[in-house]
C-alpha cells in the first residue's frame, strides 16, 4: 500500500515538473500581462507607446540574463565534476559570468528606469508586480 | 504566487548580486545538486578512515555555515533592492551603494566558498571526487 502510494506520488511530482513552464515562457507570460495592464491603464498614447517599448526591452534583457545564468550553472557543474579542475579555471569562468551579469544588470535597471519615467506613481503601482514576477521567472 | 514569494530573495541574489555560487538549489554545495546531508551519507560509505571522514565532515559543515551566512546577507540586500524598485520616486543613483555592497559581498563569498571547495578536494582522491561529483550535469 505504502509502495503504491509512493509510486502515485512520484508520478504526480514528475507530472508537475513536466508541466512547469520554462523560465523563458514564464518571463514572456509575466511581461505580456504587464503589457496588457499598461495598455489598459495608460491613456496617454505617447507614454503608453514608450512603456510598451521598454517592456519589450526588459524582456530581451531578462532573456539574456536567464541564458547567462543557465549557461554558467551548467559550466560550473561540469568544471566541479572534474577532480583536476584548477582554481584558475574557476576564476576564469566566474569572471566571465560576472562580466555578463554586470552588463545584464545594467540593461535591466536601464529598462526599469525607462518604465518609471514613462509612468505615473499610480500606474507604476499596478505595473510593478508584473515586473517583479518576470524578475523571479528569469531564474527559475 | 506563494512559491514566487519564497523565490524572490534568491532571484535578487542573482539579478543584483550575481552570486552564482549561492544561487543553486537550496542547501546544495557549490550548485553540485547535492545537499550536505546527501554528501555526508555518501562520504560515510566511501571513506572508511574515521579521522578523514571527520575532517571532511568539518569542511562540509563550514561550507554550509558560510553559505547560510552569505545567503542571509544577500537576502537582506535583496529585500532592500526590491523596496527600491517598488518605489516610483527611487532615483538610479540610489542603487549605487547597494550594488557596491553586493559586489563586495559576492567577492567574499566567492573566495571563501572556492577555498573550501579546494580544501574538500585536497582531502579526497580523484576517484573519490569523481564518485561524489562526477555525474554529468543536465542542462
Amino acid at each position: 500500500m505504502k509502495r503504491s502510494l509512493c509510486a502515485v506520488l512520484a508520478v504526480a511530482l514528475a507530472g508537475c515538473a513536466a508541466n512547469k513552464p520554462s523560465a523563458r515562457d514564464a518571463i514572456a507570460n509575466d511581461l505580456e500581462e504587464m503589457r496588457a495592464e499598461a495598455a489598459q491603464r495608460i491613456k496617454d498614447p505617447r507614454r503608453a507607446a514608450q512603456t510598451l517599448e521598454s517592456i519589450e526591452g526588459l524582456k530581451e534583457a531578462l532573456f539574456a540574463l536567464e541564458e547567462a545564468i543557465a549557461n554558467a550553472r551548467f559550466q560550473l557543474r561540469t568544471l566541479d565534476a572534474r577532480p583536476e579542475a584548477t582554481r584558475a579555471e574557476f576564476d576564469a569562468l566566474l569572471d566571465a559570468f560576472e562580466a555578463r551579469h554586470r552588463a545584464a544588470r545594467e540593461r535591466v535597471l536601464a529598462r526599469h528606469f525607462e518604465l518609471i519615467a514613462a509612468t505615473t506613481e499610480d500606474e507604476w503601482k499596478a505595473l510593478w508586480r508584473h515586473e517583479r514576477d518576470a524578475l523571479v521567472a528569469s531564474t527559475r | 504566487m506563494k512559491l514566487r514569494s519564497r523565490q524572490r530573495g534568491q532571484t535578487l541574489i542573482i539579478i543584483f548580486l550575481g552570486a552564482l555560487l549561492l544561487s543553486g538549489t537550496a542547501a546544495s554545495l557549490l550548485d553540485s545538486g547535492k545537499s550536505a546531508t546527501e554528501l555526508r551519507k555518501e562520504i560515510g560509505h566511501l571513506v572508511a578512515d574515521e579521522d578523514r571522514a571527520l575532517r571532511l565532515d568539518g569542511v562540509i559543515e563550514r561550507m554550509e555555515k558560510e553559505t547560510g551566512r552569505f545567503r542571509s546577507e544577500h537576502d537582506d540586500l535583496g529585500r532592500q533592492a526590491l523596496a527600491l524598485m517598488e518605489r516610483h520616486e527611487t532615483r538610479p543613483s540610489e542603487f549605487g551603494p547597494l550594488i557596491e555592497r553586493a559586489d563586495a559581498l559576492n567577492a567574499g563569498a566567492r573566495k571563501t566558498l572556492l577555498d573550501l571547495r579546494f580544501e574538500l578536494r585536497r582531502s579526497l582522491s580523484a576517484e573519490e571526487w569523481r564518485s561524489l561529483f562526477g555525474a554529468a550535469p543536465r542542462k
